[in-house]
């Protein structure tokens, strides 16, 4: 939807303003802008200010001591805690017992560890997910799963997944842009180039075809989108939010078919 | 640098102290010019008026500081400069050609695996509803930036400047704790 705006003169320069999300803007009209680049530099702008208020909502937070709820189909089906948290401590001593010395659990405060069922494929047993983060994987992680990809692509965290039952472990390989054809997201709060997706690989080197999308949007605007292609909102009607949004949404999806899986919501609590 | 306070000047010497190129067009009733000395469009002037006239309306040091920009879990870039009660401080912290309203954030977005916002961005941020107006340029260290170049946002009780496509710190440095000089003109 383009934004309707009017022309302030500032000496030699015009300016396009305009109002939205409760703030006023005015953009530098440049000599040769035309109305399509005038309405890019209206979403950046926007997006800047909607960036600078979920950043300034979180900058003064401790990463280090946080709990993501996990929402998919109408219910909480997962709960991941920092490593430092007594929650995350107990799940790290967990793994340490199933796979004794064989990762850094606690390498960045920030890490994150959780447990939870086969809420969704390819998790087909109790499962804890220990997520390292501020690092990309290495090398030699990833030639043990078979996951050839340019560092550039790689994101700074990675996940690896411990199947308590068969003690196989898949790694989640997360992924700045992908070069397969994806489905349609909702455009909210970010740009599609921050939409930011997910690879599971198995322990013998296989891909799993459903892949995660992570993407940033408002209640509102997910909802919708989950109404209009009969999705299920993760949430259930009654949820009492207490004036959260859950910071990022994750939309699973079938490569092969660009068909639609679970649709997950990550809420977030901090503690300090 | 303020016009010379005795001896020869020039109309070329106001020019450039008003922002001007030097040996540019320009006339002693333009808005610029006469504005070093506080003169409306019109009114008489005489020469010696500009004897030490100064474009710079206020001088600030930022300590330097950084922040990774959490903007999400997903690591984005990291900020540099300074971003009030965050990361970095600046001098004296209130702005002299705003009625001593805080200075709330001079910050350039360094890029990493993308280029997505914040990153090549230099963020100003001042506090409260100072308007779009008031001041021509900001030279942090050698780099010079003109307001009208800027994207303006009043939001949140706050006013801030954005400049896109900043591939270069205009800092200079992204060592934390290295001072660097800062003029509005």
């Amino acid at each position: 939807m383009s934004i309707s705006y009017d022309i302030r003169i500032d000496g030699d320069v015009r300016f396009a303003t305009f109002s939205a999300d409760d703030g006023y803007f005015e953009v530098p009209i440049g000599a040769t802008d035309t109305e399509a680049d005038l309405q890019e530099k209206f979403n950046k702008i926007l997006h800047n200010t909607r960036w600078n208020k979920a950043w300034g909502e979180r900058k003064n937070k401790n990463m280090a001591q946080l709990r993501d709820d996990i929402y998919c189909n109408g219910q909480r089906v997962r709960q991941d805690f920092t490593v430092g948290l007594s929650e995350g401590s107990a799940l790290v001593t967990k793994l340490q017992q199933a796979f004794p010395d064989e990762h850094d659990w606690d390498r960045s405060e920030s890490n994150l560890v959780g447990e939870h069922g086969s809420y969704r494929l390819p998790y087909e047993n109790e499962t804890i997910s220990w997520y390292d983060y501020n690092v990309k994987p290495s090398n030699t992680l990833l030639t043990k799963y078979n996951a050839v990809y340019s560092s550039d692509d790689l994101n700074t965290w990675y996940g690896l997944k411990f199947d308590m039952t068969t003690k196989k472990v898949m790694l989640k390989v997360v992924l700045n842009k992908v070069d397969f054809d994806v489905p349609e997201f909702p455009e909210g709060f970010g740009k599609v180039g921050e939409t930011f997706y997910a690879v599971t690989y198995s322990s013998d080197g296989t891909a799993s075809d459903w892949v995660d999308a992570y993407v940033y949007g408002s209640r509102n605007i997910v909802k919708k989108f989950c109404a209009d292609k009969s999705l299920t909102y993760p949430f259930p009607d009654d949820f009492d939010f207490d004036g959260k949004t859950p910071w990022v949404w994750g939309f699973v999806f079938k490569k092969s078919t660009k068909e639609y899986g679970p649709v997950k919501a990550y809420l977030r609590t901090y503690f300090r | 640098m303020a016009v010379a306070s005795s001896g020869a000047i020039s109309l070329n010497d106001f020019h450039v102290e008003a922002g001007g190129s030097s040996g540019s067009n320009c006339s002693i009733n333009d808005s610029d010019i006469r504005g070093l000395i506080s003169k409306s469009a019109g009114a008489s002037m005489s020469f010696n008026e500009w004897y030490g006239a100064s474009g710079t309306l206020d001088t600030q040091t930022v300590t330097m500081g950084a922040q990774a920009a959490f903007g999400y879990p997903v690591f984005i870039g990291s900020l540099h400069g300074f971003n009030s009660g965050v990361f970095g401080s600046m001098s004296d912290g209130t702005c002299n050609f705003k009625s001593g309203a805080a200075y709330k954030a001079l910050f350039w977005g360094a890029p990493t695996y993308n280029t997505n916002s914040p990153a090549n961005e230099l963020f100003f941020q001042i506090t409260g509803n100072v308007g779009n107006s008031g001041w021509s340029t900001i030279k942090i260290a050698s780099t010079t930036l003109n307001r009208t170049d800027a994207s303006y946002t009043l939001s949140g009780g706050s006013s801030l400047w954005t400049w896109s496509g900043v591939t270069s710190n205009p800092f200079g440095t992204t060592s934390n704790g290295t001072t660097v000089a800062v003029e509005f003109a």
